[in-house]
């Protein structure tokens, strides 16, 4: 018998799925183990949020099956995917506006898993987590009055509160600083640390090759590449697909 | 290269001040912009870079200060005007008519010029033969990446004399960074202004020929791009060791 950390968190099993008879995910194979931290990547319109919207139940694949801890979960609803345990961001934030940004935490908590108890009873947790993220001065603030990087803050808060033991992060650090990049290099580390298994769809190779244990290259719905950040990112695929011609090796 | 004469310049903004309700963004902020050339403003996450372009575009009021475009002063004119006299603001994110289809999102860009639409569509599609591909399709059907493109795409179908760019590749793939970096170096050729706000601040000064760095409301540091990647303030400001 293999550790915990060999045990299969997360298996897709040849996902498919088109629009309109287009196709945009053809026959897709991915395994994530537990505590691991993989990135998808891949040209704009590869398919990656697509993926994400399948595993968290939004989007039904057209054949193909989701397996979670060895659970098909393809035609759970997101609710129910969510209180087992998988969480995620959106890549456009999607607080409630109205309600302010402690208020928006508080949500994650009270209804990301069933019988969370009290709402009012998970202030201390909420400000924690605002706290990690580097919000509690705006703990106060209705949504709508945050800049776009705070709500890409809020959006991993709420997801962080929903206590999942996957998360899925949806170009996470978009519209950052590369000195705030940094910071999430080791949020993220801290997270895997914590327990948590991560998949992460992102563009900035300066957080996915060094975070990740592995990436995997979709374009146009295939999957191109997949292994160590090194190996793909010198994959010619790869660097034709996504990375350009004219771009200078990735180092670390 | 520094050039000091003030009416030479194509974009003036003097003593800028603008707040949120009680809360000051910019203050006091002055700079110039010289024609035919690309210039970046690169800042820390809050440093009010977006709110000092949709100042420049008209979208904001301002509390005190001018913007003067072209020799005339702007700062109270209407946001059709300002975009008529040839000054255009590309926002960050995706923001498409999502209803209309790829080809609509981009003829509107070019609302106030539409002689220049056949030719700029072409433009557009051979340099992003993806959108062509798409040129039917309803712009929410597009991914977030997809719909930034068009986001993009639209500001360039305007025809202005300066375009302020918002964060431009921001969701966009290494390789779709380096095709709009190339445009935009095009575009430079061709006789256009670039304003870039961004956080790709290797890739923005890269192609740029001044830059500015922006921090907590007032510009820090101006120079040349090459001086401006040595500066250990900048290092420091914004890039951590990511620099290395």
């Amino acid at each position: 018998m293999g550790s915990a950390k060999d045990e299969v968190c997360l298996d897709l099993q040849n996902i498919q799925i088109h629009f309109e008879q287009v196709p945009v995910l053809r026959d897709i194979n991915l395994s994530l183990r537990e505590n691991e931290i993989v990135s998808i990547i891949g040209p704009n319109g590869a398919g990656k949020s697509t993926l994400f919207n399948i595993i968290c139940g939004l989007t039904r694949p057209s054949g193909g099956r989701v397996l979670y801890h060895g659970e098909d979960i393809t035609r759970w609803p997101p609710h129910r995917i969510c209180h087992a345990g998988i969480g995620r961001t959106f890549q456009i934030a999607r607080p409630f506006a109205g309600m302010t940004t402690l208020e928006n935490v508080i949500f994650g908590f009270c209804f990301g898993k069933p019988k969370s108890g009290k709402c009012s009873l998970k202030h201390k947790e909420a400000l924690q987590l605002l706290d990690l993220l580097q919000l509690s001065h705006k703990a106060d603030l209705p949504a709508r009055e945050l800049t776009c990087s705070e709500l890409r803050r809020l959006e991993a808060a709420r997801a962080l509160a929903t206590q999942p033991k996957l998360l899925l992060l949806d170009e996470i650090v978009a519209g950052f600083s590369p000195q705030v990049i940094e910071q999430w290099v080791e949020l993220l580390k801290t997270l895997r640390d914590q327990g948590l298994t991560l998949l992460i769809i992102d563009h900035f190779l300066s957080l996915t090759a060094k975070v990740s244990d592995r990436l995997i290259a979709l374009h146009h719905g295939t999957k191109i590449a997949e292994g160590e950040p090194e190996a793909v990112l010198a994959c010619p695929e790869v660097i034709s697909a996504y990375l350009g011609e004219g771009r200078k090796p990735y180092r670390e | 290269m520094q050039i000091d004469v003030q009416s030479k310049a194509l974009l003036s903004v003097r003593d800028v001040s603008v707040s949120y309700g009680k809360s000051p963004i910019l203050q006091n902020l002055s700079l110039d912009l010289w024609p035919r050339q690309i210039t970046a403003i690169v800042g820390p996450n809050g440093a009010g870079k977006t709110t000092l372009l949709k100042t420049v575009g008209g979208l904001l009021p301002l509390d005190q200060g001018s913007v003067v475009f072209k020799g005339e002063p702007i700062e109270r004119r209407p946001v059709w005007e300002v975009v008529a006299r040839g000054l255009v603001y590309v926002p960050e994110g995706m923001r498409v008519f999502a209803d209309m289809s790829v080809v609509e999102n981009l003829e509107v860009g070019a609302y106030l010029n539409r002689q220049v639409i056949p030719k700029r569509l072409k433009m557009i599609f051979e340099l992003f033969p993806e959108l062509y591909e798409k040129k039917e399709t309803h712009s929410r059907f597009l991914s977030g990446g997809e719909q930034r493109m068009v986001t993009l795409a639209r500001g360039l179908m305007s025809g202005a004399d300066l375009l302020l760019l918002d964060d431009p590749f921001q969701g966009l793939s290494p390789k779709s960074i380096e095709r709009f970096s190339e445009t935009f170096k095009a575009l430079r050729e061709s006789g256009m202004t670039l304003f870039i706000a961004g956080q790709h601040v290797r890739h923005i000064l890269d192609l740029s020929d001044w830059g500015f760095l922006m921090e907590q409301g007032t510009i820090t540091l101006s120079g040349t791009s090459r001086q401006f990647l040595q500066d250990v303030h900048l290092q420091r400001s914004l890039l951590g060791s990511a620099m290395n």
